[in-house]
């Protein structure tokens, strides 16, 4: 997993210079987009979405606090920024009716299986989308993951696990969750 | 495979290439702050006279809307003077006239989205639409539909859509629904008789929702066992259009 340079303002709310803000947030930016696009299936909204999130984080960076805790606090605010993302776009939408399972066996077959679990996963909430996406796709650990949704981790475990479920029923939940 | 490699491979075979991205995010950041104290300057400079522009503006708006609207009651009074009732079933069922055409894919790796417009909305105009999902039932699931148009659309425009595979009809639910009841389902905790189509009025669209110059906004579903290949029509006045979301 990415880490954050650790970097602690000398005193409370001051100015970021330029350089730090950018050697702070470059190696977040990917994990964002990431995060975004896995949320709103759209790359042009996910841009967006981590650009405004960047946006806030010029804003509020040189107030943090603990400035360790960039990722959590920037992942959350890009996973904000897609939940209050006005219109979503046609193709996430619209596009969601496939069942679970397709049973086609192509040479396109892998692209099918693809696309089936994208759907299931857009098919869930804004919270269980996003600790699944957090988890899986990010591979952060619970503890983080926790920290972006602003929960505590067993909660965000009990989230998961649900969450899981309605994605694979049937899968083991011990095994899923390796 | 585990899930998490499966998550990971469904989402990376999608997520194009992000090499500058971060320079350009950041660059973009740093470029917009570099403004601030221009703007602040200004502003300063006008703030009396913003506050003067405001008020001019307002009464502007005031009186626009004044005449404005008398204009359309006008406008209205003109076009309502044959017998509207009639007038507007003869529409509706003249529109519900035309026959639906689907088109044919061999398989659904053939069906291809589109068309869309400038803006990524599909449809060829007057109308687009835009939608997202909404929520899961046991029947299915739901996705909440924005209708627009930019340019001037008259009378009743019929939108109906279909599983371009099992054929099944997408069914529409809330205030717009119309035409023949194919089902039922709860959802939400509420019973709603499912439509086979929506009947849009531009007397009636839902303007402030965003700022096009008719809005409107609909429930739309398609039952667990659809393909998500849907082929979408829409019928007016003078204009057919249809577009295809895979």
């Amino acid at each position: 997993m990415q880490q954050v340079a650790e970097v602690k303002p000398s005193g409370g709310a001051q100015a970021i210079s330029e350089r730090s803000f950018a050697d702070l947030l470059g190696p977040l930016i990917e994990p964002g987009f990431r995060l975004a696009l896995a949320m709103l299936h759209d790359p042009q909204a996910a841009e967006d979405a981590v650009q405004e999130a960047s946006f806030t984080a010029w804003r509020k960076v040189a107030r943090m606090q603990d400035q360790g805790k960039l990722r959590p606090w920037f992942l959350g605010v890009v996973a904000n920024k897609c939940r209050n993302a006005r219109r979503t776009k046609w193709v996430a939408g619209v596009s969601l009716g496939l069942p679970d399972q397709l049973s086609v066996v192509s040479p396109e077959d892998q692209t099918l299986r693809g696309a089936d679990l994208r759907r299931a996963v857009s098919r869930l909430r804004h919270g269980d989308r996003l600790v699944v996406v957090l988890y899986f796709y990010l591979d952060m650990p619970l503890e983080d993951v926790a920290a972006v949704v602003g929960s505590s981790v067993g909660a965000t475990r009990a989230r998961l696990y649900r969450s899981v479920q309605k994605l694979r029923p049937d899968l083991d939940l011990e095994e899923a969750l390796r | 495979m585990s899930l998490r490699t499966q998550i990971h491979s469904a989402f990376d075979e999608v997520a194009p290439p992000t090499h500058g991205l971060p320079e350009r995010v950041v660059q973009a950041v740093l470029t917009e702050n570099a403004g601030p104290k221009r703007r602040e300057r200004l502003m300063l400079r006008l703030r009396v006279p913003l506050s003067l522009v405001a008020v001019f503006v307002l009464v502007a708006v005031v009186v626009g809307v004044l005449i404005g609207g008398r204009l359309m009651q006008d406008w209205n009074s003109f076009h309502n003077s044959a017998p509207a009732g009639d007038s507007y079933q003869s529409q509706v069922a003249q529109l519900e006239a035309v026959p639906l055409h689907l088109p044919v894919f061999a398989s659904y790796a053939d069906c291809k989205s589109g068309p869309f417009n400038s803006v990524g909305s599909l449809g060829s105009g007057p109308v687009y639409g835009d939608a997202g999902p909404l929520a899961p039932s046991t029947w299915g699931a739901y996705y909440s539909i924005v209708a627009y148009a930019d340019t001037d659309v008259a009378g009743p425009i019929l939108v109906r859509a279909r599983d371009l595979f099992t054929g099944q009809p997408v069914v529409f639910i809330g205030q717009y629904a119309a035409g023949p009841v194919v089902g039922s389902d709860t959802f939400e905790g509420h019973t709603y008789d499912q439509h086979a189509e929506v009947l849009l009025k531009t007397s009636t669209s839902d303007k402030q929702a965003v700022s096009h110059r008719f809005v409107w906004k609909f429930i739309s579903g398609v039952p667990t066992s659809s393909s998500s290949a849907t082929r979408w029509q829409i019928d007016g006045i003078g204009f057919s259009e249809v577009f295809v979301s895979c």
